[in-house]
């Protein structure tokens, strides 16, 4: 064997631009191994010590997303954390469920953030993080979205997936998960 | 007055809450699943001693190498404290470290430093060796 026969593996992910890919089930032992390794993957690609952090920092709130909102199965949180490298800069992404109840409330709050101009977003960031107003829906108050779209170079890009409907299920239709994109690029 | 002192896990900070020297530091990262959960009972025990035996002094050392959004609002609930301290006699100084390229915790220094003026807050930007 006179090759490095992991060589095939990492062109395949340097071409695709993969600094960091995950899908499958999360819990929060897991998404603390994938920090760590993440940390890692960016050091070594050469992503300076700035927007490392804002990478790390959108993957968390990211990875805290799909252990909030996400839906069980396989013995956990399922859901793709996805980091690149590309010519338009470091896109973070993740896929998760999204219970169908919550789907009004987090793309109102995404449409919101979405449109807002950049010192707007430092604003509301400030207000949210000084409200004593608790919500109950919200672990963090709102403030995860205003962190990815603080952090990102432009507005954050989502969408939500809703099931089809099932015609020969329609009682059971409004209990199937929706399914939530979220890309910020660093 | 009993001492909190709470090792750091790779989700969560050191803690040393030592009354009778009038200091706190937090040290490390934070980003754990509920934050409410590890937070809360440290606020409880910081209160109740703020509540109790007020201290004439309190020096703060943060130094969080990362934070979550949470853990943020978290750090909020806590300076709201001891501003009220620090407006009853208290002299409550806070060290805040962080690194220069770490936008959010320059950002959330600066908010902390004006929502809670009876808090003497020190900016410590560590630059890059």
């Amino acid at each position: 064997m006179t090759e490095d026969p992991f060589q095939p593996f990492m062109d395949q992910a340097r071409d695709a631009g993969v600094v960091f890919h995950h899908v499958g089930p999360m819990d929060q032992e897991t998404v603390a191994f994938m920090g760590a390794l993440l940390r890692r993957r960016l050091r070594e690609a050469g992503v300076p010590s700035g927007p490392s952090r804002k990478v790390f920092s959108s993957f968390m709130e990211m990875a805290q997303n799909v252990l909030h909102y996400g839906v069980p199965r396989e013995g956990g949180k399922f859901g793709a954390l996805t980091v690149l490298s590309t010519d338009e800069g470091l896109p973070v992404m993740s896929g998760n469920y999204l219970a169908a109840d919550q789907v009004p409330r987090v793309r109102a709050r995404l449409e919101a953030v979405r449109a807002m101009a950049p010192e707007r977003v430092r604003e509301a960031y400030h207000r949210r993080l000084s409200s004593d107003e608790a919500d109950p829906d919200s672990r963090g108050a709102g403030l995860g979205l205003l962190t990815l779209a603080a952090a990102a170079r432009e507005p954050l890009d989502f969408d939500i997936q809703e099931p089809q409907p099932d015609p020969n299920q329609e009682a059971n239709a409004s209990l199937a998960p929706s399914f939530l994109f979220l890309k910020a690029i660093i | 007055m009993d001492n909190l002192l709470l090792s750091a896990t790779p989700v969560t900070p050191e803690v040393r809450w030592l009354p009778a020297k009038g200091q706190l530091e937090l040290r490390g990262e934070s980003y754990p699943e509920n934050v409410l959960s590890f937070y809360a009972p440290i606020l409880d025990q910081i209160r109740d001693v703020l509540d109790s035996a007020l201290p004439a002094s309190l020096d703060v050392t943060m130094h969080i190498t990362y934070f979550n959004s949470a853990s943020a609002k978290a750090f909020h609930r806590l300076f709201r404290m001891l501003n009220l301290a620090a407006e009853r006699g208290c002299t409550v100084r806070v060290l805040w470290h962080y690194d220069e390229e770490d936008d959010l915790a320059r950002d959330l220094g600066s908010d902390i430093r004006e929502d809670f003026p009876a808090l003497r807050v020190e900016d410590l930007p560590l630059t890059a060796a």
